[in-house]
């Protein structure tokens, strides 16, 4: 039928509308010419070249996997016996069962605009003394990723059977050996997603890093921002393409491990 | 173990992560509140004194209720073509078969992964006055010569609708998914044509998903200012690139507190009407 052969035209030209940003960027990033173009004109390396040998953008990069990954890995201390409270314990303030209550303000972040904790946390870095250094930087990037590593941790936690655990320590197990041996492993594809998902949201931001970035402690999103306003040549396509096989790279492994079922589960 | 022993445990479990909300969750938003009523265009520092007239200001000025009516109007067409090019999107994604899904899914997600930056500037290259998109249209022969699109508000929308497809997409495809199958099949073997079928069963059975949707775009879309700022160009202003300028250029910080404190209060309104929305309809399913 004609119909459902211009449904299936329009879902192509849609995927193909999400993608096309992504295509041009890395289409762009092989070209000879100085300036951008697409189509790109010839093919070279040499803009790979110029950015991996630079060491202002190779410290922007490092910069910002350092932040993701200590960000990620604090993310992951706090939030495992969060999670565990949560999920399998009756949370009470004065006698009330705030559990829900609780819940909705650990994951409150991510429905309230970036923008706001952006500048908020810039206030309170100053007033703290912390504004430009690079603890001040994994501060502002832990409210982007607890949320992530925390729902996902919650949904694999209430995904296990209480039973299970009752049996280890019925068992004898303490309930510290129960968490490590029992527990802890049984969460553990959910623990992947969710930290691998904070690496990536904490390594793309934008919105709040741009508020605490100073000169000499810029991430590599805000210094692609930076340099798009004063040069933007194919350089920045070339940083752009390393980005993306980076966060692609992640991402596949997240997709490996879990399937989408888990991915977007709230 | 008795019951007092779990709910200190609880207690104890949650301190780091309370401690952790308290210093980037709790103390930035107490702080940017008192600054959005700080004198002069400093942040709160203990002993300044405070007054609203950072508010009455944004509410009174015309520069400011233009930038406000164009920020919404950014959010309404953003949100509506989204939702409008979105649905078809998602409806065949939740009826795609498993194995296919998953590599559908990942075409949806995937540019959620690469730096609003990067997405902007792709969108910067591909609608400039020679870009692809001109070069296209006039070699289809729709226009003669270029059009000017970046540096206006369509550029705008087709970047955000661009960023915004995926939080649209997934929780109506969702919602879609868990509508048995079987309901579609008995309208059709009832009689009712596709459309019928579509606009009198499916859609309103995916209605939470698409509110859930709208409500996502809508309020990030509002707040957005990294499209808005390399696909508008300097004249086109949004609260978020005006939060930005206030705060990072000018350095006013009270306005662009206050500024951003109405850009929180429309989110919550808006979450608010989608609670209302969503308990009337489930109740009104209820009855049915």
């Amino acid at each position: 039928m004609i119909l459902d052969r211009l449904y299936k035209l329009y879902v192509y030209v849609m995927y193909f509308f999400i993608l096309i940003p992504l295509i041009i960027i890395v289409g762009t990033s092989f070209t000879t010419s100085q300036y951008v173009t697409f189509p790109p004109e010839g093919f070279s390396l040499k803009w790979f070249v110029r950015v991996l040998t630079s060491y202002s953008w190779m410290f922007s990069f490092f910069l910002s996997a350092v932040i993701a990954l200590v960000s990620m890995g604090i993310a992951i201390l706090v939030s495992l016996p969060a999670a565990k409270a949560l999920a399998k314990h009756r949370v009470t303030f004065l006698g009330r069962d705030v559990g829900v209550t609780l819940r909705t303000l650990f994951l409150s972040p991510i429905v309230i605009p970036m923008i706001v904790f952006g500048i908020g946390i810039a206030i309170t870095l100053q007033t703290l003394g912390l504004y430009g250094t690079f603890p001040g930087l994994v501060i502002g990037h832990l409210i982007i990723v607890v949320p992530y590593v925390l729902r996902s941790l919650i949904v694999s936690f209430e995904g296990i059977p209480d039973s299970v655990e009752e049996a280890a320590i019925t068992l004898g197990a303490t309930p510290i050996k129960t968490f490590f041996k029992v527990t802890l492993p049984m969460a553990k594809s959910g623990l992947i997603a969710g930290s691998l998902f904070a690496f990536i949201w904490s390594f793309e931001n934008v919105t709040v890093s741009i508020f605490l970035a100073v000169p000499g402690l810029t991430p590599l999103p805000i210094r692609m921002w930076g340099y798009l306003s004063e040069f933007a040549d194919p350089s920045l396509c070339a940083v752009a393409t390393i980005f993306i096989v980076v966060a692609f790279g992640v991402f596949l492994a997240i997709y490996r491990k879990m399937g989408k079922a888990s991915m977007f589960a709230v | 173990m008795g019951a007092l022993t779990t709910r200190r445990a609880g207690a104890l479990l949650l301190s780091p992560l309370l401690v952790c909300y308290a210093v980037a969750f709790i103390a930035p938003i107490v702080l940017l509140f008192i600054t959005s009523f700080v004198v002069g265009r400093g942040y709160y520092q203990p002993g300044t004194s405070l007054t609203t007239e950072h508010y009455v200001h944004v509410f009174t000025d015309s520069f400011y209720q233009k930038v406000l009516l164009n920020t919404l109007a950014m959010g309404v067409y953003t949100t509506c073509l989204t939702l409008l090019l979105g649905y078809p999107l998602a409806y065949h994604h939740a009826r795609a078969s498993s194995k296919t899904k998953g590599l559908l899914t990942i075409l949806v997600i995937s540019p959620m992964f690469v730096s609003l930056v990067v997405r902007g500037y792709a969108w910067s290259i591909m609608l400039s006055d020679h870009g692809v998109v001109n070069n296209l249209l006039m070699w289809f022969g729709i226009i003669n010569e270029p059009v000017r699109l970046l540096n206006t508000m369509k550029a705008v929308v087709v970047g955000m609708v661009n960023v915004m497809l995926p939080f649209m997409v997934l929780p109506i495809s969702s919602a879609v998914e868990s509508i048995n199958p079987h309901i579609e099949e008995s309208a059709y073997v009832l009689g009712a044509g596709k459309l019928y079928t579509f606009f009198k069963v499916i859609f309103p059975l995916s209605l939470p998903g698409v509110i859930a949707g709208t409500v996502m775009t809508f309020a990030i879309t509002m707040s957005s200012f990294v499209m808005p700022a390399l696909l508008g160009g300097p004249g086109f202003q949004v609260f978020g690139t005006i939060i930005y300028n206030r705060i990072l250029l000018i350095s006013n910080w009270p306005v662009g507190a206050a500024m951003a404190f109405i850009l929180v209060a429309i989110v919550v309104l808006v979450m608010y009407f989608q609670e209302r929305l969503l308990s009337v309809l489930t109740k009104r399913r209820r009855l049915t």
